[in-house]
């Protein structure tokens, strides 16, 4: 027993089949995860661009701009903390189960509003 | 009486997780001084206070460390809302000491799989991280973190779980404590493992209360100090006492870690078991004015947060003292006299975190 | 629900410590904690101390629990302060701590690393930079 008590977890690991996963072409089951704070989403069409995410970020990951109808974040800089999507007035933010894939580039995730027709805004449906 | 070497340890090396150097003094094999030096990530933390408010530095508590994150945030959390005299509701103090054990249980598990990895048995290393990967998507599935949980806000929690999830937590945290018992069965009897580890680095009791030890270094020396019998959360109506051992040496430490991680397998079931309806927060307003020495019992100890706040919406201070801190003391004592051999076992032993020892 | 704990704060001059320190030693105290707080015009350094959960104000009490702090205020040029080291060994590590990035002179100190305990880009940030809350 002393000294060969490793051996019984290790033959039943043997036969068990392996606790990990392939990850790249097995991921972990979605169930599983459905809180997971993954990364933040956002529906721009429904977005007002009213800042108060970005105020209320706290690595300054979100950059809000009025004029440009754009909103973008840095994926890095992104501490997932929720905070966003808690103070979102729309709701068009949510927290994605899914994590930023590995990326080799500093880039910023852009998003733009495609440009409304600038007159009879309320007679036009949504695209 | 051999001639004197001085063997640079660290800061880079295979069985250090994290960097800390020291200068080790040496006489033939065995080891007369040792000479610390830390500050290799030493990253400014406490500095912060200066630019994040003191709701966001939250964040940053929860971020001091990647293996204890849970405690740093309810500890400063627990800080601040003494300060402004906010009183938590219960479900949210049963939901932190809840989370509290499981990243117990993870933070443990990891470190009998690093000490298993230091004194070379590799599989037994992969068991307990195997073991430690259920803990972990568990608290993925109650927080949305894996590690940093950020789900500890002033005030409160910032989600709640459905009683039944926390049953099924249970349930599985139970199914997991057989596993527990078999990979404790190895630790604690196989022969080439306490080969390693009975008679090595030992502290009485006297020296371990006068070196300053906290947490499993001293209950191995036969100390019953706990920082969880303040009864801080709610661990003032779950049922435990300290683990305590009396040999000293690691041998006793691994075996206080062991039974604590089936002590926090009884904590999480109490918890649960005994946990209020109603909500999990509160709305804080207003700005903290005072100071307090927050506690609490991490895995590797007591902690201290010491906030004080002038009343503007940045807190003055906010000052961390991690256990790993109050631990390198006893460490240089143990290292005195010890084989060069035993030196990675030795600072293993302490569970050392040095990233949130120098913040 | 939890009573807080009871944390006394005891203002002492630097002259007094060594000995007020001895005190606290031979009360059976434990060093929790020391540190060091830079306040508007002058800074003040922390000592903690724990007596297993008692509160100064009721050693016999179960139910009050605390700890007790003592506290000296220094002035921002040229600190000085003596070392605890003699009576609580393990100060030395808060005690360097304090010099490196507080730019306090601990005299006396266990285990002295003469301002290398933490490699800092300016030294004394605690001090030397004024805060700055950016927005």
């Amino acid at each position: 027993m002393s000294v060969f008590g490793m051996s019984r977890t290790i033959m039943r690991n043997l036969f068990s089949g392996p606790a990990t996963r392939l990850y790249p072409t097995r991921e972990k089951e979605p169930h599983r995860a459905a809180r997971s704070r993954g990364r933040i989403e956002i529906d721009i069409e429904a977005c007002i661009f009213c800042s108060a995410c970005a105020k209320r970020c706290p690595t300054d990951a979100i950059i809000v701009s009025k004029t440009d109808k754009e909103w973008n974040i840095d994926r890095l800089r992104c501490c997932t903390c929720n905070a966003c999507v808690e103070v979102c007035p729309k709701k068009c933010l949510a927290m994605g189960n899914r994590y930023t894939p590995p990326t080799v580039t500093k880039d910023k995730d852009i998003f733009r509003q495609p440009p409304r027709p600038p007159k009879e805004p309320e007679t036009i449906p949504g695209a | 009486m051999g001639t004197r070497t001085v063997i640079p340890f660290g800061p880079q090396h295979p069985v250090l997780p994290e960097p800390i150097h020291l200068d080790l003094v040496l006489e033939d094999e065995k080891v007369v001084e040792a000479i610390p030096k830390i500050g290799y990530v030493h990253r400014g933390f406490e500095k912060l206070v200066e630019k994040m408010d003191f709701n966001e530095l939250v964040y940053v508590a929860d971020r001091i460390c990647g293996i204890c994150a849970f405690i740093h945030s309810m500890a400063y959390c627990q800080g601040v809302e003494a300060v402004m005299s906010v009183e938590v509701p219960p479900r949210a103090e049963f939901l932190r000491t809840i989370w509290s054990e499981l990243a117990r249980l993870s933070s443990h598990l990891l470190w009998l799989g690093l000490m298993a990895d230091a004194f070379g048995f590799e599989s037994l290393f992969m068991q307990s991280f195997r073991i430690r990967e259920k803990i972990v998507d568990m608290l993925e599935e109650m927080t949305g973190g894996r590690i940093i949980l950020g789900v500890c806000r002033v005030g409160g929690v910032r989600r709640d779980v459905p009683n039944d999830a926390l049953a099924d937590i249970v349930r599985r945290v139970k199914d997991l404590g057989v596993e527990m018992h078999r990979l404790a069965d190895v630790f604690l009897q196989d022969d080439s493992v306490k080969h390693r580890l009975v008679g090595v680095g030992v502290l009485i009791r006297d020296q371990a209360a006068e070196l300053g030890c906290v947490g499993p270094m001293l209950r191995a020396s036969g100390v019953s100090r706990d920082t969880r019998t303040l009864g801080y959360a709610a661990y003032g109506s779950v049922d435990f006492a300290p683990i305590v051992e009396k040999d000293g040496d690691s041998y006793a430490r691994c075996a206080v870690r062991i039974r604590e991680l089936f002590q926090s397998v009884d904590l999480v079931a109490q918890a649960a078991s005994k946990i209020p309806g109603g909500e999990v927060g509160v709305k804080v307003s207003g700005y903290p004015e005072g100071e307090y020495h927050s506690r609490c019992e991490q895995p590797r100890g007591e902690v201290i947060h010491y906030v004080k706040g002038d009343g503007t919406r940045y807190l003055q201070r906010y000052r961390v003292r991690t256990p790993t801190f109050a631990n390198i003391p006893a460490l240089l004592r143990m290292l005195q006299g010890c084989e060069l051999a035993d030196v990675p076992v030795l600072v293993l032993t302490i569970d050392p975190c040095i990233s949130c020892t120098e913040r | 629900m939890n009573p807080r704990e009871h944390q006394t704060i005891e203002e002492i001059p630097a002259a007094a410590l060594l000995e007020r320190v001895q005190k606290m030693r031979s009360e059976g105290w434990r060093l929790v904690h020391a540190a060091c707080t830079r306040l508007v015009a002058d800074q003040e350094v922390n000592y903690c101390f724990d007596r297993d959960g008692q509160s100064l104000d009721s050693p016999d009490s179960a139910t009050l629990r605390g700890m007790h702090t003592l506290r000296v205020r220094l002035p921002m040029i040229d600190p000085e302060l003596p070392s605890i080291s003699s009576f609580y060994w393990p100060a030395f590590l808060y005690e360097n701590e304090m010099h490196d990035l507080f730019g306090i002179t601990v005299k006396g100190m266990a285990v002295d690393f003469h301002g290398h305990l933490y490699t800092t880009m300016v030294p004394t940030p605690y001090v030397t930079k004024e805060p700055d809350h950016g927005d």
